[in-house]
């Protein structure tokens, strides 16, 4: 036998791979664990929300109105998503344009983390249109060039293809495609620029999607500068994010990193903590400029300029000031406290711009219902889950796959 | 428009141009405090190349063990020096001379393999066997120094004898547990008083008139005195079977 054909032989089969070399039967009662059954708990509940969503539609489902035709899955499944799965081309960009070749290690995890997101994002949207089959139309029927929507639908497609693409490199180093492989490599350069020029368009679209509505998002929360807001944020909420994912990955899934390949991860926390606090640092003056521009200073003085305060002193101010601690001394722990509060700053912003603090003026306050949450959910758990079973089987966090090894 | 007073769209114009303004003064400052402190450039004595011993190595007229200022010693008896760029470099110190004599080999991490202050790092072996030596820093190994094998350890432990340069992003951290100065020369005593309590009846002679200690103490005392050093001195065990 050839060496080539040797090396064929000795390659896993696909069954194998997917079981983790395991047999069927084994693989299925490996999952039988607490944290597995919870994930069955909810998706057994959820999937059902979300097929009832589609069978009897929004209205019976959720509690839009023509008032409020935006709720939790756009605020939180779509703006959060979005959000939050910066990390994918703000790793890229650091890594492959800027040669911080350190952060080279966990950016895989993240474009993992950015496709994931989108992924998911796009099927909290379909959750939320009205008629989720026309979801194609801006992009092949109707071009409706003068809409920010349009612009949004084709970037956030076209994104989310770049991310497949940025990917699938992983997935034909596990299949053991060679060939693939080599052409991937040579139009990886071109993806990363265009996955970064596509992410500031429709990152900073999300934004501009509000300024549409001047007099219904409340005066704290609306500026001009909405779409500059939606995209320095996004940078941080990407790089804190990775913070955040690479802890929990390398701790879950340590047996998944190559041990020949040791990966300084607290060095590479510490180098995102750097640039998080400086982006959160630009972001804070630039959300003060905003109040500024809008003089609503003296609402910094009611309820609403209490949450503000929260979210911009409390959730984007003080995290930078602890990741810039984190980065000067070294302090991995308070870098990764300062990472899930920022996380949270950012999820509160979207929040706040689509949901609290819009409609303000409206007698009637939107109260998503369970059925919303529960799909909310349900959507973010498929996403949790997805990502373990690639981490668990793909070269994410290291370059060699694995097999013969639980679920973690 | 009263023109005697300013608009309100005046006041917020002054307030956009004065955050403008107190953003550009503070970036900077902001910038320079999130640099890692290490990797600032080192206002103390810290070379960035390894110090050439011109001057013979003070040697403190009480102590068996000398220890130079302008570094710091892990009381397992390594040190960290740093060597700018957020790097250090490790050795071993006087009294590991002392103990171990003639090096025979040294099994030191390749580069790229993560060290953790505390943990052992690397193996030196003499005469009499190996003694793993733990890292005073966390990081990842940059570079080894391969003259330490060849001489530059038993002459130089401090200088030319450095081990390993370490990547070491929180030294700051890792240097609370670690001693300077007059605290590193106190240890240092208080370490070689040790000592000669414990092996003074293995030595006897050399060391009840007041000399120094022979190099390569380690062959000179029994597995069981060799054990003990190695456990209270070095924080380690020695797979010696008898020296």
């Amino acid at each position: 036998m050839s060496e080539a054909a040797q090396v064929r032989a000795a390659r896993p089969t696909l069954v194998e791979r997917l079981f983790l070399g395991a047999s069927a039967k084994d693989y299925v009662r490996s999952l039988l664990t607490p944290g597995d059954l919870a994930i069955a708990a909810i998706l057994l509940v959820g999937i059902p929300v979300i097929v009832y969503r589609f069978a009897f539609g929004l209205g019976a489902a959720t509690h839009l109105s023509q008032a409020t035709p935006w709720g939790l899955w756009i605020g939180f499944d779509m703006l959060c998503g979005v959000a939050l799965a910066a990390g994918g081309y703000t790793l890229a960009a650091a890594v492959t344009l800027f040669g911080y070749r350190e952060l080279k290690p966990v950016v895989r995890a993240a474009i993992l983390t950015g496709f994931l997101g989108y992924v998911f994002a796009v099927i909290g949207l379909l959750c939320d249109l009205g008629q989720p089959w026309r979801i194609a139309y801006p992009l092949v029927y109707s071009w409706g060039t003068t809409s920010v929507m349009f612009e949004v639908g084709w970037c956030v497609a076209l994104y989310t293809t770049v991310l497949a693409v940025e990917f699938l490199p992983a997935f034909c180093e596990w299949m053991g495609w060679a060939f693939p492989l080599k052409l991937l490599h040579r139009i990886e350069i071109g993806a990363i620029v265009l996955g970064i020029v596509l992410s500031t368009l429709h990152q900073s679209s999300l934004g501009s999607l509000f300024l549409m509505a001047p007099g219904k998002l409340h005066p704290l929360w609306y500026s001009p500068y909405l779409p500059v807001f939606f995209f320095v944020s996004s940078i941080a909420a990407g790089l804190a994010m990775v913070i955040f994912e690479s802890g929990i990955s390398h701790k879950l899934f340590h047996d998944r990193c190559d041990p020949e390949r040791p990966v300084d991860l607290d060095r590479i926390v510490l180098a995102l903590a750097r640039g998080a606090a400086v982006v959160l640092f630009a972001y804070v003056f630039l959300r003060l400029q905003g109040l500024a521009d809008g003089g609503s200073w003296r609402m910094l003085g009611t309820g609403w300029g209490a949450l503000w305060l929260v979210e911009v002193g409390g959730l984007a101010l003080v995290p930078s000031l602890m990741f810039a601690y984190a980065s000067r001394h070294g302090r991995v722990r308070v870098a990764r406290v300062a990472s899930v509060m920022a996380v949270l700053g950012v999820v509160m912003n979207r929040l706040d711009v689509s949901i609290v603090a819009f409609n303000w003026k409206h007698p009637f306050t939107y109260v998503p219902s369970w059925m919303e949450l529960v799909g909310s959910v349900t959507i973010v758990t498929m996403g949790i889950v997805t990502f373990r079973w690639i981490v668990n089987r793909m070269p994410v966090l290291s370059r060699r796959g694995a097999t013969g090894i639980a679920e973690r | 428009m009263d023109t005697g007073m300013l608009s309100s769209f005046q006041v917020a114009k002054a307030i956009e141009y004065l955050l403008a303004v107190a953003f550009l003064a503070s970036f900077v400052p902001f910038w320079r405090y999130a640099t890692p402190r290490a990797a600032a450039p080192a206002k103390a004595p810290a070379p960035a190349r390894v110090p050439v011993p011109a001057a013979a190595p003070r040697r403190e007229p009480a102590g068996w063990f000398h220890v130079p200022d302008g570094l710091a010693l892990h009381p397992g008896h390594a040190w960290a020096k740093a060597a700018g760029g957020g790097e250090v470099l490790v050795g071993a110190d006087d009294f590991t001379r002392a103990m171990i004599g003639s090096l025979s080999d040294v099994d030191l991490p390749a580069p790229g393999t993560v060290v953790r202050q505390g943990d052992p790092v690397f193996t030196l072996r003499g005469a009499a066997g190996p003694l793993p030596l733990v890292s005073p820093v966390d990081g990842m190994v940059v570079a080894s120094n391969p003259a330490a094998r060849v001489g530059a350890f038993e002459s130089d432990p401090y200088g030319e004898g450095w081990l390993l340069r370490v990547h070491a992003p929180r030294l700051a951290r890792n240097a609370r547990q670690l001693l300077s100065g007059s605290a590193a020369r106190a240890f240092m005593e208080d370490a070689a008083n040790r000592l000669r309590a414990l092996i003074a009846p293995d030595l006897g002679p050399a060391l009840a008139d007041g000399g120094v200690p022979v190099a390569g103490i380690a062959g000179e005392v029994g597995p069981e005195a060799w054990h003990r050093i190695a456990r209270e001195f070095f924080f380690v065990e020695s797979d010696r079977g008898g020296v």
